[in-house]
């Protein structure tokens, strides 16, 4: 078990030489964020100011915000990093050495979303105070306490949707493409742009049943206080259960692929 | 050109490395140029089998440092990653110190290195320390063992200064001195190496082969060593192996290659005064010509009828007798597996 800590040790520290970079990150996530508050101020000031999609003004505007800093740090890019690694031989030093590829490689990326977790603490309470101080919107501390680790585990879920996703470089060669669609369907369906009730009823009530939405939309919807603490607890042990079969599937994946790549040469 | 090589004895366990009739065959597939045809791949395409290394057997005893030469594309690293688990074989058997690479256990891990010279394992964001670190985590280094091996490997190679520097910002050299380091701090027993000195200037290249050497010495580790640069062989092989199109066609000393294939010497004459190009055609092909010199090729078994001829016929001032350049034997080698 120690190896794995030392390799989240160092993504921590790997994190930190790229500070500049994750600030970067969250700043280019604003412009989005403005234009969608802008939609949303006019599309709330025609309605009357009722709520609408079950979200009241502010708490559409919290939801917008935050979720664009939630899928920027449940975001992992594990899917080039498989990627470039299949297809420039880098797999290989994994391979000849007694470490396990994707406990690697989850542990390098917890350890450098760890500076960015600590990161978006400060973010969502600045977010929130602001929310506080202009709109006087309340979230309940129970909330805010059980959002932290449906974000953690958010994360995790994240890494292994992608993972899954990326075993499909040992068969495709060109595949960057692919995954640069992919993450934009995976973000939009997750709630990443907006909450997932605006695409109607039927496709919140199937969003229950796949994990996509347990990465962006209920993290937030947490943290909102759209759902209540058991429910929220539900979702924790949802994401758990999702973070689980993921897993299972994503190393058979894995193994298949490898099996492909040590037969064929990559 | 056929060179008896060794009986190998599968199955018995044996320290070091066994391969036996080992086979590696690349499927691929050909494309003519133009539209037309790539209209007519995404329905239908040939397949082409390339076969990337013959039938090849071999035996490397514990201990042993073995070259393993061949030009590009011959199948040396097909070979190596094989060995090295990486690839399966498409028939054959290996045993590395009594392991079949490709079942990758974890003890069999845990004594082999594996370095390609164009393959990085560190963290070039980080400093090499890092690196070490989790390759100490990784290979379950105790911490008294770590330090120790640490402390003698950074000696060797006098990097100590460099250690807490970020990977990026060292000179290859250096880079590939701590990528040596992190490969070997697991005290691996067997080290296959994959063009380790590739890129790096001849003082950089030197220290590796010192290094080697070296840590082969105090170690009694097992080495098989792929190289483009004779030197790296020469001084560290008393085996080389030589592969040319998937065919082992020599295994043996690297001067035998040269007392077998080379049966040319080179005449270094000087003259006390000048002598004409042409009247040297006879005598043997002229390398090399100006006024007062001239290097001539002959056979072995005319070097001292030339001598006479050339005391004869002009007035030498000097006259040296030179073997023909190893890397000439080597590519009538390379050129006989085609």
């Amino acid at each position: 078990m120690g190896k794995y800590k030392t390799v989240f040790f160092v993504g921590v520290s790997h994190s930190m030489e790229y500070r500049f970079d994750f600030f970067m990150s969250l700043l280019s996530t604003v412009f989005p964020i403005i234009m969608q508050v802008f939609i949303w101020v006019s599309m709330y000031g025609s309605s009357g100011g009722d709520a609408m999609y079950g979200y009241t003004f502010p708490q559409m505007i919290m939801y917008v915000v935050v979720a664009g800093a939630v899928s920027k740090f449940t975001n992992t890019g594990i899917e080039y990093m498989v990627n470039e690694d299949i297809h420039s031989g880098g797999i290989a030093g994994y391979l000849v050495r007694p470490v396990n590829y994707i406990g690697f490689r989850l542990c390098d990326i917890l350890g450098n979303k760890f500076a960015s977790m600590i990161t978006m603490v400060f973010v969502t309470m600045g977010a929130l105070l602001l929310l506080f101080l202009t709109v006087d919107f309340v979230v309940p501390p129970a909330a805010v306490i059980l959002f932290f680790p449906s974000l953690a585990l958010a994360a995790v879920l994240n890494f292994f949707i992608f993972f899954c996703l990326s075993t499909l470089a040992f068969w495709l060669t060109e595949i960057g493409n692919f995954f640069h669609a992919m993450s934009v369907v995976i973000m939009v369906m997750s709630g990443g742009v907006f909450p997932v009730s605006v695409f109607g009823s039927t496709y919140e009530d199937i969003s229950r049943y796949i994990p996509l939405t347990y990465t962006v939309n209920y993290p937030i919807r947490i943290l909102s206080g759209t759902v209540g603490v058991w429910e929220a607890a539900e979702v924790l042990c949802v994401q758990l259960i999702w973070i689980f079969m993921l897993a299972v599937l994503g190393r058979f994946c894995w193994h298949l692929g490898l099996k492909k790549y040590v037969a064929v040469g990559g | 050109m056929q060179i008896a090589l060794p009986q190998c004895r599968m199955g018995a366990f044996m320290e070091g490395i066994v391969v036996k009739n080992l086979t590696r065959d690349f499927a691929y597939y050909e494309k003519e140029a133009g539209m037309k045809s790539s209209v007519k791949n995404l329905f239908h395409r040939t397949k082409q089998v390339r076969h990337a290394v013959k039938n090849i057997s071999f035996e490397i005893q514990k201990g042993e440092m073995v070259g393993f030469l061949g030009p590009n594309g011959a199948g040396k690293t097909t070979t190596i990653k094989m060995l090295s688990g990486i690839l399966y074989p498409t028939s054959g058997e290996v045993q590395v110190n009594g392991y079949v690479p490709w079942e990758r256990k974890k003890e069999f891990k845990k004594q082999f290195a594996y370095v390609a010279g164009q393959k990085s394992q560190l963290w070039v964001n980080l400093p090499a320390v890092d690196s070490f670190a989790l390759n100490k985590s990784i290979y379950e280094i105790p911490d008294a063992q770590y330090r120790q091996t640490l402390d003698e490997l950074v000696e060797l190679f006098g990097v100590q200064e460099f250690l807490k520097v970020q990977v990026r910002r060292l000179s290859l050299g250096e880079r590939m001195k701590m990528e040596m380091i992190a490969a070997l701090l697991h005290r691996p027993k067997i080290i296959l190496l994959d063009e380790p000195t590739i890129g790096l200037d001849f003082i950089a290249q030197n220290n590796i082969r010192q290094f080697l050497k070296d840590y082969n010495r105090k170690n009694g580790a097992t080495m098989l060593l792929t190289s483009h640069y004779l030197k790296d062989i020469e001084e560290l092989c008393r085996r080389t192996m030589v592969i040319s199109h998937g065919d082992l066609v020599y295994d043996g000393t690297l001067e035998q290659i040269q007392d077998i294939f080379s049966k040319k010497r080179i005449l270094h004459v000087h003259w006390n005064s000048p002598v004409q190009k042409e009247a040297l055609f006879l005598l043997g092909t002229v390398k090399s010509w100006e006024p007062m010199k001239a290097a001539l090729e002959v056979d072995d078994t005319a070097v001292a009828q030339t001598i006479h001829r050339l005391f004869t016929m002009f007035s030498v001032g000097d006259i040296g007798i030179e073997a023909a350049p190893l890397e000439e034997s080597i590519a009538r080698l390379y050129e006989q597996g085609a």
